[in-house]
């Protein structure tokens, strides 16, 4: 082929510039560390960089909410052991009945029915641990709320069908503004309406108040009232995986039997119609609901451990996951580098020859 | 009968036809890195009264032809590989930055959420989470429609440099005629047409032949005129009103127009076609079908479940594609409107949010095969794939242009040491026919002196 000087002088432009392109991907790589810095770089990879990293973020979070869980059943579980604690005493006062000052063991009593009353109503970033689905309304607390000028409905307990219930509505001085009474109520959650009229006729203004209940039966005696359960069944469901929830308990009214027995014991001692009897049976019932919390702090560490394994898990995966982005995005810079070093002497001889091609000499030189 | 006088023309005549050989020579070195130039040959032939010279340009019609052709590709790649590199930057997430995070934290969000029904800071940071995520759509979205119309904008500027090379290319085509019907040299002519054509390829797909006149005619690739001999037509443009990108229009001799843009294949304007109209099309089709996956499938569970305040929920996403989607307003200025339960009593019940945080794991795209986020991470490597396509054959193609550049120079370009050669062959004739003019002289004296 007939070659000119003007070919040799467009090629050595082309190869010059070939070179340089390449140098500059190269140095792009080893300077920026990564072998994928944009998507046409290796568009298979890219994709799945993408994936990996999504994946790695969705196990972040898995991970991130596995921990709060845990937050959630430690605190479920030192909840449950201190009313389990408060019951077993209950259970002693109770059983020891024959020798006791009736005065001390009923403040004593009282006391432990607030504190289990306090336990139920135990508060975890800002919403009820044992609420159900209501965790925003305390699960256990004689109080009522008038919100808009619309009162809510009363909600209390009874041990037993009752003739009479007499609800004192007070306001937040501790003054009677209502006096309700109702005739009828059964045993378990009662509620009764409530119009939000003081005993004059007059709307209450929006609040909370509270409230005691005493009721008495047919014969006249005393039925033992508590705070009714105002959550529902709820179910605190946890995403701790691709499509795997735990569901933790959060029903309340795991302790209505026995705040229904230690109020039982509290009515009887204060109507002195404390029998041996009673307490017998009374015992057995805070030794069934002491089963239960047991059971239930069985079941907490079953979920504990579960959400261990998926942790060790999730942490695996991900590490895998890492390597892999690590593998694929940022490859081999030691290969990088040695390519680096052999396309600068790459380029270097180009650059040589192109030289020497240009300083060749021409026939007109000779003549 | 030989006479010596006769013997001085005949001598006359070499020393003009070395002249001009030399002429042709010096103009050759002259024009040694001319753009285009083609190189020209003495061609000498003897006469009854001694020699004549005459040049010729040194021409492969076939590789002119294969040069046109393959800077029409080229075009058309640089085109394509251009406007894609502009489009590769929007889809670029190397930074773990955007749309793929964007869409993480939104899942995120909503599972933060099943942690914490009621949490307001929860439903804050889903509102903003979403609101970020359809932020990225909208962005990605009109950035992509930004590109399609600076493209349409080069479709004009395009249509334009094909007018003006059209109009060049009939003018020379009349003077080539002139200078012919004349007997005078057309080869600059020649150059500068072949520079043109050459240019035209690479600006639109045409096919071209040469008629009887030796000018060149141009036709579009569907077989509408441009250019017969000294006539020329032109393209034009006009407002698609169904995608108000502007159309390709070819206008006839009365200045009706015709549309011609899904005949146009090739060359700089096809490249800029099919990117505006195909690529990106398609890209924001996949964008859109995205955005209105996930505005379904949100809205769907969402309007199932109940607020705060446990009002039946409203639609958590308004739009119906990448570029209009965003989060309800009435959300953003209240996340309380959030539903994240599934019933009216139970405010804190989180079972709506668990469903939509499992959306991110759900089969929702491609007809129950992919996730939202996978779907996403194929768009990126489908257009990591047509980049580097494009880069490639780009590079490929440049390759064949400077192959059949170099076949061309390797006929018709000059080479130094070639004429340098020839120009001594020149003089040592022109100094061997000046002897003969001396001796002549001599004899000539010779014979007065008798």
């Amino acid at each position: 082929m007939r070659v000119t000087q003007n070919m040799m002088v467009n090629s050595s432009i082309r190869w010059i510039q070939k070179q340089t392109e390449k140098l500059n991907d190269i140095s792009t790589v080893v300077a920026a560390g990564k072998e994928v810095n944009k998507p046409s770089d290796d568009p298979s990879a890219a994709g799945q960089i993408l994936e990996d990293r999504a994946t790695i973020s969705k196990y972040a979070k898995y991970i991130a909410t596995i921990s709060e869980t845990d937050t959630w059943i430690e605190t479920a579980n030192s909840t449950l052991e201190a009313v389990d604690s408060l019951l077993e005493t209950a259970q002693d006062i109770i059983e020891s009945s024959g020798s006791w000052d009736e005065d001390t063991y009923l403040e004593q009593l009282e006391s432990i029915y607030e504190q289990v009353v306090d336990l139920a109503n135990t508060k975890l970033n800002s919403s009820y641990l044992y609420g159900g689905d209501n965790a925003l309304t305390a699960p256990y607390a004689d109080e009522v709320e008038i919100s808009g000028g619309t009162a809510d409905s009363v909600v209390f307990a009874l041990a037993g069908s009752a003739a009479t219930v007499t609800i004192e509505i007070t306001d937040s001085a501790g003054n009677v503004v209502r006096t309700l009474t109702v005739s009828g109520g059964s045993a378990g959650t009662n509620t009764v309406t409530w119009d939000g009229l003081d005993d004059s006729g007059i709307l209450l203004a929006d609040g909370t108040y509270d409230f005691t209940v005493s009721a008495t039966d047919a014969s006249g005696d005393a039925v033992a009232a508590y705070a009714a359960y105002r959550g529902d069944e709820g179910g605190k469901e946890v995403l701790i995986g691709e499509n795997s929830t735990v569901t933790l308990n959060n029903d309340g009214s795991l302790f209505s039997d026995a705040l229904s027995s230690l109020s039982q014991a509290i009515t009887a001692l204060k109507n002195s119609s404390y029998t041996d009897d009673l307490a017998s049976s009374l015992s057995d019932a805070l030794e069934s609901a002491m089963t239960a919390i047991t059971t239930e702090q069985v079941a907490l560490s079953n979920v504990s451990s579960q959400l261990e394994v998926a942790d060790t898990r999730l942490d695996n995966l991900t590490l895998a996951l890492e390597n892999e982005i690590n593998t694929i995005e940022v490859g081999d810079t030691t290969t990088a580098a040695v390519k680096l070093e052999a396309q600068t002497t790459a380029r270097e001889v180009t650059l040589e020859t192109v030289a020497s091609v240009l300083k060749m000499s021409n026939l007109s030189d000779y003549i | 009968m030989t006479t010596i006088s006769s013997i001085m023309n005949t001598t006359l005549s070499a020393l003009q036809t070395q002249e001009a050989a030399i002429a042709v020579t010096s103009s050759n070195i002259a024009n040694v890195n001319t753009d285009g130039y083609t190189r020209q040959t003495v061609v000498i032939s003897s006469t009854s009264s001694g020699t004549t010279a005459s040049s010729k340009r040194v021409y492969d019609s076939f590789v002119i032809k294969q040069l046109c052709s393959a800077k029409e590709t080229l075009g058309e790649y640089t085109a394509k590989a251009k406007y894609l590199d502009s489009i590769e930057v929007i889809f670029d997430e190397s930074e773990g930055t955007g749309l793929s995070e964007a869409l993480s934290d939104f899942w995120s969000a909503w599972q933060d959420l099943v942690d914490n029904p009621t949490g307001s800071s929860e439903r804050s940071i889903l509102a903003s989470a979403a609101d970020t995520m359809a932020n990225y759509l909208n962005t990605m979205s009109s950035d992509l429609t930004e590109i399609q119309e600076g493209i349409d904008d080069d479709v004009v500027t395009t249509v334009a440099a094909i007018n003006e090379d059209l109009e060049q290319i009939a003018a020379l085509n009349q003077k080539i005629a002139a200078a012919t019907a004349a007997g005078q040299d057309a080869s600059t002519y020649q150059d500068s047409l072949d520079l043109l054509v050459e240019d035209l390829s690479s600006l639109v797909d045409i096919s071209t032949y040469t008629n009887d006149s030796g000018q060149i005619c141009i036709q579009l690739s569907d077989g509408k005129p441009l250019v017969d001999g000294d006539t020329c037509w032109s393209l034009s443009t006009t407002t698609n009103t169904t995608t108000g990108l502007k159309d390709v229009t070819w206008l006839d001799n009365q200045g009706n127009a015709t549309v011609i843009t899904a005949t146009i294949t090739g060359g700089e304007l096809g490249g800029e076609l099919e990117v505006r109209d195909e690529t990106i099309v398609a890209y924001q089709e996949q964008l859109d079908t995205l955005a209105a996956a996930i505005i379904d499938a949100v809205n769907a569970l969402h309007t199932t479940g109940y607020d705060l305040d446990g009002t039946a929920g409203v639609d958590f996403f308004t739009g119906t594609g990448a570029a209009d989607i965003a989060v309800n307003t009435a959300i953003l200025d209240d996340p309380e409107l959030i539903a994240a339960s599934s019933s009216a009593d139970s405010t804190s019940d989180g079972s709506i949010a668990t469903s939509i945080a499992e959306l991110q794991d759900s089969l929702a795209m491609n007809g129950g095969t992919t996730t939202f986020g996978d779907y996403y991470s194929a768009l990126v490597s489908q257009v990591g794939t047509d980049v580097a396509t494009a880069d490639s054959k780009y590079e490929t193609q440049t390759d064949v242009v400077e192959t059949y550049q170099n076949l061309r120079d390797s006929v018709s370009s000059v080479s130094l040491d070639e004429e340098t050669t020839k120009l001594l062959m020149y003089q040592s004739a022109y100094t061997a026919a000046a002897k003969v003019m001396t001796a002549l002289d001599e004899m000539m004296e010779t014979l007065l002196d008798m």
